[in-house]
């Protein structure tokens, strides 16, 4: 310190140039001008000098003294009837601090009682009425027997180097208390990495001080072996000693042992103080714990992984756009399928969904699921479409897609989530099951052909026979003795009633069959058999029957070619009243439509004797009916199946057959992919 | 007109238009005939009336085959059918006429019948 330079160098002075002049001035004698030179010289040193006999009575104080106190030199005689002792009593409690006077007389009445040296820093009493702070060093004069003879003191004058010491130890308190109360460990280290100082939060955070580490070569790897986790010790001790050997900042984070023995992470950063030559003096560092922070990160991160391996792993394709900026979503099934990655869409402000719609969308699908987006965009309803999507080797393939917005509380879109699947195999065989119905349809058509032929065939060597039996019959009556004539005329007759049956075959027959596919128009299916009915309820009237319908009202529009489902209807009716006997008065055909699903069903009842086995009705050679005349089964069927339709025949128990008709009502699977 | 004791031809046919032309064709060779619509109608009892049975194949019901079946052990039987598979599968046991058929040819049939079961 400054003050006690000054203070010592002030002391030599007085006990070199001055000890003579003082001894003399003590015994009174001598060279009286000697004697002032001395005091003079005492007197002018910015110090305060001072001498007492071996008792400590004063008998020498220096000028600056008396006028320091303001006070006369009697002031440190004894008074009448008091010691050497009891004088210094009272000059301690009227000159020196309360707090300072008991301290320091008894530090004196030590030095005088041993006679060591004497030493002091106290507070004094200025003639101005304040407090100064002194420091005083006295020294014991002693014979040539070793005998104390006096006792010579020097007070220099220490306020200011006080105060500065007070104000440095102000702020060094402050310094620590801001070093212990900053939530960060930190740490002082030498040029070599030696540990030289923890905070307070740091001791107690690991438990230990630099101090408790073994001095010797090994210290700083053995410190951090003792602190870092051993799975992060050789990365974070080798980054350490490279920072040490470069003097470059040191920054890891790794696990640091707790007092507890718990690993936590933790943040360090160290940097290097150099001094004016760009020497290192001291390394200074500072670590964070940041354990519950990577904890939570981790937590995050395992998160996203998981979401990730699902988004990955579902045979799906998912993407997403964020509503107003940033960039396109693309799971990895879909970069994989098209061989388009998000960054190959972005545009100044987020995305640019026209780039995905030119390169990657079949240009006759693009049109139309521009328009489904702007209706998604204008009402956030969910969208689903199907459309061909340009794979990553150039196929085009049919992918649906569908798409959902995410909305905030206050309404607001966040993001749109697609998903999208491969359905190109499933339209695929789709389209080849069409194609093979198709084909099916019309090998059945073909079929149905030679099961036509030969029920016209039946139909026609039926009467075909009977003309015959007949001619030959009538040939008979002719030729017989005498001849029949009268059975020959009635024989004749019923010839030309068997032809005209054979005629009115061939009548029907050409009004189902002249006509050449016509295209189909909507058609009111109440309405038809209405009409179709009205010309055979006379027909069914002459043999008993009534014909009653049950219509549903408000059946959709079917689009049907209208006359040959008029026959079809006409062919069912007939067949329902050629197949009830005789005799069953009272008995009706019920013609029923209704709507079942996407079909329209048309079901024609009947109480006739029905069919042995419902399965063989189509077989043109079956029939019920006591008549064998009429149109088969079959070819109802392959008008009913030429517009995509089904018919049934089931039994009505206890007697009758219902015949069912069902028509699409609209061809849904077309409309999906067109 | 037919004899009363000439011998009765049982016929069983649906069409009602054929089954009135056989009769008419039988009746005017000299015999008498019994026309049914249905096989089951007929019954065993009435068969030692009939000298023999014509009959279609194609019948509701129990058809022209199974009645054969049933009675052949009693009375000759001759088949007649519009249908070519079931013409072939009868002709083997039985006499079969396809429709249309020679009505002299039908006559003979049933003339040769009714002396064989004389």
């Amino acid at each position: 310190m400054a003050a006690t330079i000054v203070i010592a160098t002030a002391a030599l002075i007085v006990g070199a140039l001055a000890g003579a002049a003082v001894a003399r001035w003590r015994g009174r004698r001598g060279d009286r001008a000697a004697d002032r030179i001395a005091r003079r010289f005492v007197d002018g040193i910015p110090a305060f000098g001072w001498s007492t006999d071996p008792a400590g009575s004063f008998t020498y104080v220096s000028a600056g003294i008396l006028s320091f106190y303001g006070v006369g030199a009697d002031t440190f005689l004894p008074a009448r009837g008091e010691n050497g002792t009891q004088k210094a009593e009272r000059f301690h409690r009227t000159m020196i601090h309360p707090e300072d006077a008991s301290p320091r007389l008894e530090t004196w009445r030590r030095a005088l009682a041993t006679g060591t040296p004497f030493r002091s820093d106290h507070r004094c009493l200025r003639a101005d009425g304040t407090w100064r702070w002194m420091r005083t060093e006295a020294k014991p004069e002693r014979d040539a027997d070793g005998a104390i003879v006096a006792w010579h003191g020097l007070s220099v004058e220490i306020d200011e180097e006080k105060r500065v010491e007070a104000a440095l130890q102000s702020r060094e308190a402050t310094l620590q208390r801001l070093i212990d109360t900053v939530p960060a460990l930190i740490w002082r280290a030498s040029p070599e990495g030696e540990a030289n100082y923890f905070s307070g939060r740091l001791r107690e955070y690991i438990g230990v001080r630099p101090e408790d580490f073994p001095a010797g070569e090994h210290r700083l790897e053995i410190s951090n072996r003792q602190l870092f986790h051993p799975d992060d010790f050789e990365a974070a001790h080798g980054s350490l000693l490279r920072s040490l050997a470069s003097g470059e900042p040191f920054r890891e984070r790794f696990r640091l042992r707790r007092a507890d023995g718990v690993y936590r992470w933790s943040e360090h950063r160290a940097e290097a103080l150099r001094d004016e030559h760009g020497r290192i003096v001291e390394w200074y560092g500072v670590c964070l714990d940041i354990d519950d922070m990577v904890h939570v990160q981790e937590q995050l991160a395992q998160r996203e992984r998981e979401l990730r391996t699902l988004v990955d792993t579902i045979p799906a394709m998912l993407f997403s756009s964020p509503a107003l900026a940033g960039p396109f979503f693309m799971s990895s099934h879909l970069i994989k399928y098209t061989g388009y990655v998000p960054e190959d869409f972005l545009a100044p402000g987020g995305t640019d969904p026209e780039r995905f719609r030119q390169e990657l969308m079949h240009p006759e699908d693009a049109p139309r699921v521009g328009e489904t987006y702007a209706r998604h965009f204008a009402n956030g309803q969910p969208v689903a479409h199907r459309y061909r999507l340009r794979r990553a080797d150039g196929a085009w393939r049919w992918v649906e897609s569908r798409c959902a917005s995410l909305v905030d509380e206050t309404g607001t879109t966040i993001g749109r989530y697609g998903i999208m699947i491969d359905v190109d195999d499933e339209i695929q065989s789709q389209r080849v099951l069409r194609d093979t119905q198709e084909r099916l349809a019309s090998a059945s058509q073909a079929a149905s052909l030679s099961e036509l032929s030969a029920s016209i065939a039946h139909e026609v060597n039926q009467p075909l026979a009977a003309i015959i039996a007949n001619a030959q019959a009538c040939q008979n009556w002719l030729s017989a003795e005498p001849p029949n004539i009268a059975r020959a005329r009635t024989t004749a007759e019923r010839v030309i009633g068997d032809a005209n049956a054979v005629v009115e075959v061939v009548t029907r027959i050409r009004a189902l069959f002249k006509r050449t596919p016509e295209p189909r128009a909507t058609a009111d299916i109440n309405r038809l058999v209405s009409e179709t009915t009205a010309v055979l309820r006379e027909e069914a009237a002459t043999r008993g029957l009534a014909i009653e319908l049950r219509l549903t009202p408000d059946l959709p529009q079917l689009a049907i070619d209208r006359v040959q489902i008029q026959q079809v209807i006409a062919n069912l009716a007939r067949n329902g009243i050629e197949a009830t006997p005789d005799g069953v008065d009272g008995a009706s055909i019920v013609l029923e439509t209704r709507r079942d699903g996407s079909d329209l069903l048309i079901t024609v009842t009947d109480q006739g004797v029905g069919f042995a086995d419902p399965n063989r009705a189509f077989d043109p050679f079956v029939t019920t009916k006591v008549n064998g005349m009429g149109m088969g089964l079959a070819i109802a069927r392959s008008v009913v199946e030429a517009h995509e339709g089904r018919i049934k025949v089931a039994p009505t128990p206890p007697r009758g057959t219902a015949v069912t008709v069902s028509l699409p009502i609209e061809d849904t699977f077309a409309g999906a992919l067109t | 007109m037919t004899p009363a004791n000439s011998p009765v031809v049982a016929l069983v046919e649906d069409d009602t238009r054929l089954r009135d032309s056989l009769v008419d064709l039988f009746e005017s060779a000299g015999y008498r005939v019994h026309a049914f619509g249905r096989s089951e109608e007929l019954v065993d009892a009435s068969l030692a009336d009939y000298a023999c049975v014509v009959s279609d194949i194609g019948l509701p019901g129990a058809d022209g085959l199974a009645l054969a079946r049933r009675v052949m052990s009693a009375l000759p039987v001759i088949l007649i059918t519009g249908r070519d598979d079931l013409a072939a599968r009868a002709g083997r046991e039985h006499t079969v006429f396809r429709k249309p058929f020679d009505g002299r040819a039908l006559i003979a049939a049933v003339a040769t019948a009714v002396r064989t079961k004389g």
